[in-house]
């Protein structure tokens, strides 16, 4: 990736920091590159707190973890400050001037007040001297180098299904779902736990792991056990876990979220309605240009599945899905790219133009 | 507006006669092509552009936002260098049409014809 220079770069070097916050997974680099420098589970571990006389209470003894941002939404601002502070400081490079403009991602309408969080943490107490706030999609979109198409971007908590039409999203045609790569780990936790005659009880750590590892997406909704299937998962406190049908059965949600007792059409459906949503004469061009983007797209068969699917709900289109090899980094690769154009302070907000226009500022660069 | 980085600018009535139009009349628009986006704005309900499009002049366009005050167009086709982005604004007895072409200015056009209609909207207008 060749960076070009732009306001933010000195002597050569990028100096805007790109952050990625996934709700699984927080990622953090440098405009220009290819890949972030950083990449940490969007978790942070709370330190005890003391109670009014000094002491720890009896729950506080323990570090809790704290998942500071859930479904694309922050829950807590002091662990996403900690977080974030700790890329940063992870991130950072000697020659890099001090401070430096940050572009952070953010979900499709995300709510107003958490932009205006980001801009209070980033542009005072970080002391940036500018901040952009960019969508995750159109990120994935500029990470692939293309400007039409339907982004899914199904990450951990969170699946938007965007069409985009020459860099304009398509606003009205927009799908976010609360289907995302946690309810297949929570689905697959539950599903041990019920398994008879033998049942387990995992950590949704461990229960991620395994679905990282051995689950699939299979290209049938209903295939038939088998038991060549199973596969053995040794944890890290040495105990052997034997997973056979909830390989395939618990992904499956992602195609019949009923199955997992969601409400709402699967990936597919949506991504037909989503298609559908939009002008006539786009249609065909967006259902030959559908973009992977997101760790749970990473799932064995979900692309074969997704087009088997959707070709099935559209007969006489073409129906064509990329997944680029590195599509979970798409959005932070998308963020690198606009980071690095010449134009890319135009879409930054200034701490000055935060002090003197305040929230108004964002219809004006974020619209 | 033009000099909010809009290329054109039109002032019509709501059955689509004009009031007001730039010098350099880049779109030829006309009465029905106007009372057509009109009415969308007002009953999204019956006459989805979201679905359909819309014409200006001999411009095809897709629309990619619509709410109960402005509708933003994209051009279909056409060169990537004369490409329009189009908004049009419905305030009580008229709407505004803004323009602007392709790339880096074309968000000018949704944001003066925001402001335009929410102003004439304020004065009863």
């Amino acid at each position: 990736m060749s960076t070009s220079s732009n306001a933010f770069s000195y002597d050569g070097v990028s100096a805007v920091a790109v952050v990625d916050i996934g709700s699984g997974r927080i990622r953090g680099g440098w405009a220009g590159e290819d890949a972030p420098r950083c990449e940490l589970p969007n978790v942070w571990h709370a330190k005890p707190r003391e109670n009014l006389n000094g002491a720890y209470s009896a729950e506080g003894l323990e570090p809790k973890a704290v998942y500071p941002v859930e479904r694309g939404q922050v829950q807590d601002w002091d662990g996403l400050e900690a977080l974030l502070q700790d890329v940063l400081d992870r991130v950072s490079q000697p020659q890099s001037p001090q401070p430096y403009p940050l572009l952070l991602s953010r979900p499709m309408f995300s709510a107003r007040s958490e932009d205006l969080g980001f801009a209070q943490l980033v542009l005072e107490k970080f002391d940036a001297p500018s901040l952009c706030l960019a969508r995750q999609p159109i990120l994935a979109l500029h990470g692939i180098s293309q400007s039409s198409g339907v982004v899914l971007d199904c990450g951990e908590g969170l699946t938007q299904i965007v069409p985009i039409f020459e860099g304009f999203v398509i606003e009205h045609a927009v799908r976010r779902m609360h289907l995302a790569g946690q309810d297949v780990t929570l689905e697959l936790q539950r599903a041990l736990s019920m398994r008879q005659p033998n049942p387990v009880y995992v950590s949704i750590e461990t229960a991620r792991e395994i679905k990282e590892k051995y689950c699939f997406v299979d290209q049938r909704s209903t295939p038939k056990p088998d038991d060549s299937m199973s596969r053995s998962h040794t944890t890290s406190s040495g105990d052997v876990i034997t997973v056979g049908a909830e390989r395939w059965k618990c992904p499956e949600i992602l195609f019949q979220p009923s199955l997992g007792g969601l409400e709402g059409g699967g990936l597919a459906q949506q991504l037909n309605t989503a298609i559908a949503s939009c002008a006539v004469d786009v249609r065909g061009q967006l259902c030959d240009k559908i973009f992977m983007a997101g760790g749970t797209t990473l799932t064995p068969g979900i692309c074969q599945r997704l087009v088997k699917e959707l070709s099935a709900l559209v007969p006489h289109k073409q129906v064509k899905v990329v997944a680029s090899p590195g599509r979970h980094l798409c959005s932070w690769r998308g963020g690198s790219v606009l980071g690095s154009l010449s134009t890319f302070p135009n879409l930054c907000i200034t701490k000055q133009e935060f002090q003197e226009e305040g929230e108004r500022i964002f219809q004006k660069k974020f619209q | 507006m033009e000099g909010e980085g809009c290329s054109y600018v039109g002032f019509f009535d709501l059955q689509g006669n004009k009031w007001a139009e730039s010098r350099n009349p880049i779109l030829a628009i006309t009465p029905e092509q106007i009372r057509h986006i009109v009415n969308a704005i007002a009953s999204s309900n019956t006459v989805d552009l979201r679905a359909s499009g819309a014409k200006l002049g001999t411009r095809k366009f897709i629309c990619v936002f619509q709410d109960e005050n402005v509708v933003v167009l994209k051009q279909l086709g056409g060169d990537a260098d004369d490409k329009l982005m189009v908004s049009v604004g419905r305030f009580f007895k008229g709407c505004v049409v803004g323009a602007a072409p392709g790339g880096e200015r074309e968000k000018c056009s949704r944001i003066s014809v925001e402001k335009y209609t929410e102003y004439l909207k304020s004065i009863n207008y």
